[in-house]
């Protein structure tokens, strides 16, 4: 079986090899962190990946979307958990890193996939299918709140917690990371935020994730934002004061949610 | 409900406060939507009316902040007073 096919990509001369040698690797990353200068922090950061992914010990391959794949012998789960939350931690904010597609070969050889991205908008365009999967393979359902009133946030939590994973964002500049790092299957965003309105977060993931399902909530029905939202694409709106009833109107109608509610 | 209610009010009137003081009208209009949001969850009308007055006011602020907090202040522990008592009344018939 042919397993990632013409992965490898020849097309520049990979920048100087860190101590060892492990050419792929820091060609990847060298590629993913879009052409390194050297002696930049970017550069400094991949170097610091290299030596995590380097205790892998495999062979590595890049593509441009694809991201890194490397190849070893079945690792134990813990040691690749290990690997994604230092990595995830050397690379908040800046960069985002993504675990893709997972096989194990008739040899016994594992392929891993990671994929980074930087975080500009742009490039996340390239994991819109990685968001899909993430919703279609994790076994629970998961609804993001963007709400910055506690009283209407805890509210709209007690009532889908028995449910389903709620995850709480209350800083409308976080909200678009946050929708990206946990792919919900529904977002109930509110209008009123701190830091960045709610139909400026719209714009953005829906630039990213043209299929999210995003539901705006406000205090003004009347507000003209309200339409605005709407028309951008959200899937429709919920005005306060509401009942937890009403945010399940919306979930059963989203194509991704599994759960009987 | 009750006693998230009372901890949220209190930051909000606070908030209120301060922007009164610190002659922030950004700050009031924007606590007194969200004082307003949390009434109308919990039913409270007349405070909801004071919220928006002073919302939709924020373009005169100066000649009505002061003025209008007070009554924000009053109609907020009137629903807190309304809410607790409802509260233990729902505990006594449980």
């Amino acid at each position: 079986m042919d397993y990632l096919p013409n992965l490898r990509l020849d097309t520049k001369d990979p920048p100087k090899v860190p101590p060892s040698d492990n050419q792929d690797l820091w060609r990847a990353l060298h590629f993913q962190f879009q052409d390194l200068p050297e002696g930049t922090d970017e550069e400094k950061l991949a170097r610091k990946i290299y030596k995590i992914f380097e205790s892998l010990n495999g062979q590595f391959y890049y593509h441009p979307r694809a991201g890194i794949t490397v190849h070893c012998k079945m690792p134990d789960v813990i040691i690749i958990d290990d690997i994604i939350y230092k990595i995830k931690n050397l690379i908040k904010g800046d960069y985002m890193c993504r675990m893709g597609e997972q096989w194990i070969m008739p040899n016994g050889v594992v392929s891993l996939q990671f994929l980074f991205s930087p975080s500009s908008l742009e490039q996340q365009k390239l994991s819109q299918e990685f968001i899909m999967q993430e919703k279609l393979k994790r076994p629970n359902d998961v609804i993001m709140l963007v709400e910055d009133d506690l009283f209407a946030r805890n509210i709209a939590k007690n009532a889908l917690k028995s449910k389903f994973k709620v995850v709480e964002v209350t800083d409308g500049a976080k909200a678009t990371q946050e929708y990206l790092s946990n792919s919900p299957d529904v977002l109930f965003l509110d209008i009123h935020l701190p830091n960045k309105k709610g139909h400026v977060i719209l714009k953005e993931i829906l630039e990213v994730d043209p299929q999210a399902y995003v539901v705006m909530l406000s205090a003004d029905a009347a507000e003209d934002r309200v339409m605005e939202c709407l028309k951008i694409g959200a899937k429709g709106f919920i005005a306060k004061p509401f009942r937890g009833e009403k945010l399940y109107d919306y979930i059963r109608k989203c194509p991704t949610i599994r759960v009987y509610c | 409900m009750g006693e998230l209610f009372n901890m949220q009010a209190e930051i909000y009137l606070q908030a209120l406060s301060d922007s009164v003081t610190e002659k922030n009208p950004e700050q009031w209009a924007e606590t007194a939507h969200k004082l307003k949001g949390m009434a109308s969850f919990v039913g409270a009308e007349r405070l909801c009316e004071v919220c928006e007055t002073a919302e939709v006011t924020h373009t005169e602020f100066y000649q009505n902040a002061a003025q209008i907090l007070p009554d924000i202040k009053k109609e907020t522990v009137a629903v807190a007073q309304a809410l607790q008592a409802y509260i233990r009344k729902v505990k006594e018939e449980v």
